[in-house]
């Protein structure tokens, strides 16, 4: 049996050891607490958010299911800005806002992905909708801290089509039939830093992908299964529209960099999806959005060569997605160093819609799968890569009131990252559009 | 020129604020998180707190308290995360450096109460009345906690110790 004194001594020694020093940047915590203290200030003096109402109204509801909101222990009078896992949040009108950095923690450069787990989501109880920022490990906070404009448009728009950049800085929305670039860590109410106007009836702008490092976003204005013009923002400012010629019978499958999209030719998505034909490997060509060194704006490159991932396919898929096309989605290294050649998505066919069944990591004999767990309980969908060896899936269970979001990385065990409410909308950086 | 007294404040303190952060959490990601909002709490309460004398007693008794609420509303949710712990290889280089990882793992299933009852009182010396103040309990109640926290961590050590 082990003496108490002993015991006590050995819980000292071991947390007075060198492992629970913090190594913390007093500068950073200093400029987090005085940008904080000034928008606190700032709100004060401009009073009440817009969006206030229906959050007091929904405080009401969380202050009496969750046991901290009326804790005793709460060390300050004035009532926390917390977005809780249920969605809802207890903001007050006068409360101090979060900053970005909160949602966000500075990293090592601009272009560095913001940490999995990192998400919006938006819930609805009834036709009262909140926008929350999902953060690794952390409660939730409300999109209205930062911007209360954005989650005003959110909440009543949805998040259909839009897009996060990798660094979570940049929130691509449809609005009113067009497109717009916001930057989320931008003042409330800062005006976009990149907007398309609407097509033709018929046609609705959406995100083919962001290059890895968060620096440009392609934007395609489809009408059926043809895309009538091209857009990318890039984060320094530039910007440049492609209009391709009517008969050009290509689809993007990613952007593959700032200038260039990969694209191929699509199948007849007329036809049922179980009756599509299987695609496992496909042509690729490579489009110029903009004039490069070597060649002109709408210049197509056929590389001539296929991209075959069919050996990584089981029976009953393929890798035509909605679209008719291969969907790649450019992923950021793990190490951050280059291209990290992104995953391609596999999609089978169920009760006639195309699901989501499979990533894969690389092409040909050194493809990998990336799977859903067939081992844990509940009902899994998978969203996007996060780096070049791992992908985020979330699970709901039925019965439950939040969904999961894990990190699934092969031959380890998922890793939970964060969660939010059930029956929400779900955007993670890169992810080409919510879901 | 003079250093505002906040400032100066967290430059002195903020190593100490967050070794009581990381030992209450054990997880450094989570203790930067507290140790931020304990920053931006004391910010908000600095005249008050600079009149009374005693800035890192209420930066502490804030922490603790934060901590404290984080930890009952994640029980109510469900936890975030599960409790990260070492990987194999850091488990057996500790394990054959000390006996610090078993006390760790006995630690990591403690209660959040009982684990801040074990810092306040063995690593900061509080006595039951402080202790008590902090997490707003009564001195019985403390005295309570921790008989429960020691009786858990000797159950703890002894299992790991059995099982070796």
């Amino acid at each position: 049996m082990t003496d108490t004194d002993d015991l006590i001594r050995r819980v000292r020694a071991e947390l007075s050891s060198s492992r629970y020093d913090a190594e913390l940047d007093p500068d950073r915590v200093l400029s987090t607490t005085g940008r904080r203290i000034r928008r606190r200030k700032a709100a004060i003096g401009i009073g009440v958010p817009t969006v206030a109402t229906v959050l007091i109204a929904s405080a009401a509801v969380v202050a009496a299911e969750l046991p901290g909101s009326d804790d005793p222990a709460r060390p300050l009078t004035t009532p926390t800005p917390t977005a809780g896992i249920t969605g809802t949040t207890t903001t007050t009108g006068t409360e101090p806002a979060a900053a970005f950095d909160d949602w966000v923690p500075p990293q090592p450069s601009l272009d560095a992905p913001a940490r999995a787990g990192t998400m919006i989501y938006r819930s609805c109880q009834g036709k009262t909708c909140t926008v929350g920022l999902g953060r690794p490990g952390q409660d939730a906070l409300p999109l209205t801290d930062l911007r209360p404009d954005l989650a005003a448009t959110i909440e009543v728009g949805g998040l259909a089509g839009a897009t996060l950049s990798w660094n979570a800085r940049l929130l691509g929305l449809r609005v009113a039939g067009g497109y717009e670039i916001h930057r989320l860590d931008a003042s409330p109410g800062a005006s976009s830093v990149y907007k398309v106007a609407p097509g033709p009836p018929g046609s609705q702008w959406e995100a083919v992908g962001w290059t890895e490092a968060s620096r440009s976003v392609v934007l395609a204005l489809y009408q059926g299964q043809r895309v009538l013009r091209y857009s990318v923002f890039v984060e320094d400012g530039q910007s440049f529209e492609y209009q391709p010629p009517a008969n050009l019978g290509l689809l993007p499958i990613g952007a593959d960099d700032t200038k260039t999209v990969a694209v191929t030719e699509p199948v007849d998505i007329s036809r049922p999806a179980a009756d599509r034909p299987v695609v496992g490997s496909y042509p690729q060509s490579f489009l110029n959005l903009a004039d490069t060194d070597g060649a002109k704006q709408g210049f197509v490159w056929h590389t001539g060569s296929r991209a075959d991932l069919s050996k990584l396919l089981r029976t009953g898929e393929t890798l035509a997605g909605p679209r008719g096309v291969p969907v790649r989605i450019a992923a950021p290294s793990a190490a951050q160093t280059q291209n990290s050649g992104g995953m391609t998505a596999v999609y089978s066919a169920e009760e006639g819609s195309l699901i989501l069944s499979a990533m894969i990591g690389g092409s040909g004999t050194s493809g990998r799968r990336y799977e859903l767990p067939t081992s844990a309980a509940g009902q899994w969908s998978l969203l996007v890569p996060l780096d070049e060896n791992s992908i985020a899936a979330a699970r709901s269970t039925p019965g439950s009131t939040v969904t999961d979001l894990f990190r699934i990385t092969v031959g380890q065990e998922p890793q939970l990252l964060s969660r939010f409410p059930a029956e929400s909308t779900a955007l993670i950086p890169g992810m080409p559009t919510a879901q | 020129m003079d250093r505002d007294p906040f400032e100066e404040f967290i430059r002195a303190h903020l190593p100490a604020l967050g070794r009581h952060a990381v030992r209450l959490t054990g997880d450094r990601d989570e203790a930067a998180d507290l140790a931020q909002e304990t920053a931006y709490r004391l910010a908000r309460a600095w005249n008050r707190v600079d009149k009374d004398g005693n800035a890192l007693a209420y930066a502490r008794t804030v922490m603790t308290r934060l901590y404290l609420t984080r930890r009952r509303r994640e029980q109510f949710i469900g936890r975030l995360l599960p409790t990260l712990a070492a990987s194999t290889s850091d488990l057996d280089q500790i394990a054959a450096a000390d006996d610090r990882l078993t006390i760790r793992q006995a630690l990591s299933q403690l209660t959040p109460i009982q684990r801040t009852v074990i810092v306040l009182g063995y690593l900061d010396d509080l006595d039951d009345h402080t202790i008590a103040d902090v997490i707003r309990r009564r001195p019985a109640t403390v005295r309570s906690i921790r008989k429960r926290a020691i009786a858990a961590l000797r159950d703890g050590v002894a299992e790991k110790e059995l099982s070796r």
